[in-house]
């Protein structure tokens, strides 16, 4: 029986999907179960076993078969005992001669029935014979690859420098060591390189890496990074392990802008973050643009905002003057994606990036005006400040802003093709009176902390767990060093598998 | 202080279904270039990083029924020895295609990501012996990231090209009159580039810069070679 027969076995042909077990392939503990589903046929059922109406034409046939027998035993009787004349002899002869013939016809008429029937028998062996060519041929094919195998596999072994990365593969496949290798002609070997993080290269052209270092962080030498009420705020952000990969520059972009005029009111700190859309060949323009438009507010414009703040003024003022503050944001984006696009003789199109605007006001030690806006699929957290021991994540950490998935998950929201009517729906404003740290990130952090899918092991995962983890690993641990940028600089390089976008960070925190 | 790395969270996968004829009518060379061609598909995604971490691999076989081998990790896919006999139950392999997409794969939701968008490549030399509009149907009510891109190849004179136009965008519909091995095996590469130029675009169907084999055309491009 082939391997084909076998998946077609009798047990399954009457169930619309089967699936079966593991065990009946060969190595089949790497892959599931198969699935099966037979064709709901439009032609007729196979041959139907003899039915009444068979036998009564069987029983026929014999009757008429034995009269004939007994009419002509009766004639040579007659004619052995001298009672038959030859004229009646003549006509009996040609009585036999006319049934001779008819039966000849009748012979002849069902050969030609037949003869469709045994040319289709003729097709069907030719077609078992090309079978078995075909499964010969494939022998030959396997016997090929089994020794282009064994001899890549001795290129390997010998070859110490990549010996590491080829047993990943080859291990997989059963080898026979010591049998001979023959030269052929197919299959080259299967080789991974050895790590995307040990292949990070420099862009071909290195000319805008002044604008665009492959690593940014705040607050830079001698930058001041502190609000009120003993408040800080650092960023980070740095090329992706794919870009580098590609010898492609960093496409985040983040700008922090600390507006203090301590005459006016409480000190605010205005954060931009945009991810450039890597199909776009200078989103990385785009984003640079559109974090330092956004950021270029001047004191008067947020003059207003922090008067109320300071008055602490009812919360409908205060809202309706931190999204005047944030609308100028948005527009001064804008504008200067626009004048960067005329400037470089290229579309706003090749510009496209993701934008995450916040600004925020400390009120107090553990008190925090929060007015944020995104459009794309970057996000914010906020963690409590009076988390006591052994709270789970979901009771210490808040979705400040989430990402804006678009449902086929594939595409990005880019912050060029929004709308300005559109921006109203997106900000959102909060004093929140318990906090103690807010994250800020680009999508290639913000996916890498996303709600775990449920497991046999935890059906109804913690929505936080990977934000607490990420929060307590990688953040956390730099703001014991005296320069916590330069840090968390380094600590969001951490590797994770399939995580090789640009990473950017932003966190506020209460010392 | 050496940092460590982050385990544990989410895998975002790209599903590559190949839903492959394995009907009489390829016996010989043809299913023999297919046999070829996945071995092929699996060392040129091997070979790149990130279609190593991303793809997983489906292969739906059909004959006179359709058997599916399951999503499986690039890694531990085992390109399988194709044999061809038997009708073309088209319908079967789109119903086991339809029921893989809605049961073993991760939606989007407002919280998190779920796997990318699949692709599907379909290579079929007849029209279908079973009935599969019923199965078209359910294909073209999947949404979001459940909605496949089907990509479909036609084989020889057999095919009709309006069967596949039901499957797919004219743009993803290719037939190839001249089917020899060497044109099978190229349409392959040209597979393969295309995963890989998808797990690096981040799950958005890119075709690759490879060629078609020669004779290959375009469903929308009329009479115009590709």
């Amino acid at each position: 029986m082939s391997p084909q027969d076998d998946l077609y076995a009798p047990e399954q042909v009457h169930a619309p999907y089967q699936r079966r077990a593991s065990a009946q392939r060969v190595q089949g503990q790497q892959q599931g179960p198969l699935r099966v589903a037979v064709a709901r046929s439009a032609y007729g059922e196979p041959d139907q076993p003899a039915g009444p109406d068979d036998l009564v034409r069987y029983g026929i046939s014999v009757l008429l078969g034995l009269a004939c027998l007994g009419t002509l035993g009766y004639w040579v009787w007659r004619f052995l005992n001298g009672q038959v004349d030859l004229t009646r002899l003549g006509i009996l002869l040609l009585i036999v001669l006319i049934y001779a013939l008819c039966a000849g016809c009748g012979w002849l008429w069902g050969r030609s029935q037949s003869a469709p029937l045994q040319q289709a028998l003729e097709q069907q062996v030719a077609g078992l014979q090309r079978q078995v060519e075909s499964w010969q041929q494939q022998v030959e094919y396997l016997t090929r690859e089994n020794l282009s195998l064994q001899q890549s596999l001795r290129q390997q072994q010998s070859s110490s420098s990549r010996a590491d990365a080829g047993q990943a593969v080859t291990a997989r496949r059963v080898l026979s060591p010591g049998s001979p290798a023959m030269p052929v002609a197919s299959s080259a070997p299967v080789v991974p390189e050895a790590s995307i993080y040990d292949h990070q290269i420099e862009p071909a052209d290195p000319g805008d890496l002044p604008l665009h270092p492959h690593e940014k962080r705040f607050p830079a030498a001698s930058e001041p990074n502190s609000l009120d009420h003993n408040w800080y705020i650092i960023g980070a952000s740095r090329r992706g392990y794919g870009h580098g990969y590609e010898g492609k520059y960093r496409e985040d972009d983040f700008q922090i802008r600390i507006l203090n005029n301590q005459a006016v009111g409480p000190s605010l700190a205005l954060v931009a973050i945009a991810d450039g859309v890597s199909s776009k060949e200078l989103s990385r323009k785009g984003a640079l643009a559109s974090v330092e438009g956004a950021t270029a507010l001047t004191e008067q414009q947020v003059t207003q905002l922090k008067s109320l703040l300071y008055r602490n003024s009812k919360p409908d003022e205060i809202r309706k003057a931190a999204a005047s503050v944030l609308l100028e944001s948005l527009r001064g984006a804008v504008d200067a994606v626009v004048s960067t696009a005329r400037a470089a003789r290229v579309s706003v199109d090749e510009m496209h990036a993701t934008l995450l605007v916040f600004l925020a006001a400390p009120l107090g030690p553990d008190e925090l005006f929060l007015a944020r806006v995104q459009i794309g699929d970057g996000a914010m957290f906020g963690v409590r400040a009076r988390a006591g021991g052994g709270e789970p994540p979901n009771a210490r950490w808040k979705q400040l802003l989430a990402p804006q998935i678009q449902a086929a998950g594939n595409e990005v929201q880019p912050f060029m093709r929004s709308r300005e009517k559109d921006w109203q729906q997106f900000m959102q404003f909060d004093t929140l009176s318990d906090i103690a740290g807010v994250m800020a990130m680009t999508d290639g952090i913000a996916d890498d902390v996303e709600p775990p899918l449920p497991a046999p092991g935890a059906p109804e995962p913690d929505h936080f767990s990977m934000v607490d983890r990420f929060h307590q690993t990688y953040v956390l641990p730099t703001l014991k060093s005296p320069r916590p940028a330069d840090e968390l600089v380094r600590f969001i390089g951490y590797r994770r598998s399939q995580s090789i976008d640009d990473r950017t960070l932003v966190y506020l925190y209460r010392k | 202080m050496m940092i460590p790395d982050f385990e544990g969270g989410n895998i975002r996968r790209l599903p590559v279904y190949l839903l492959l004829d394995c009907s009489t009518s390829m016996q010989g060379h043809p299913i023999m270039a297919v046999n070829e061609g996945l071995n092929m598909i699996y060392r040129q995604l091997m070979n790149d990083l990130r279609a190593q971490d991303t793809v997983y691999i489906s292969l739906i076989r059909f004959a006179s029924q359709a058997t599916q081998d399951p999503l499986t990790p690039l890694l531990h896919f085992q390109p399988p020895i194709l044999t061809a006999n038997g009708n073309t139950a088209l319908g079967a392999a789109l119903q086991l295609l339809v029921q893989s997409i809605r049961e073993d794969l991760v939606v989007n939701t407002m919280q998190r990501h779920g796997d990318y968008r699949p692709l599907v490549f379909l290579l079929t030399d007849g029209e279908p012996n079973d009935h599969y509009k019923d199965s078209v149907y359910q294909l073209h009510q999947l949404r979001g990231n459940q909605r496949p891109t089907v990509i479909a190849l036609g084989c020889g004179n057999n095919v009709k090209e309006s069967t596949l136009r039901e499957l797919a965008e004219p743009n993803n519909v290719f037939l190839m009159q001249n089917v020899t091995g060497e044109s099978i095996k190229k349409f392959f590469q040209w597979m393969s580039g295309s995963i890989i130029q998808t797990a690096n675009a981040g799950g958005a169907f890119e075709p690759t810069v490879y060629a078609m084999p020669d004779g290959t055309v375009r469903a929308s491009d009329g009479p115009r070679r590709y």
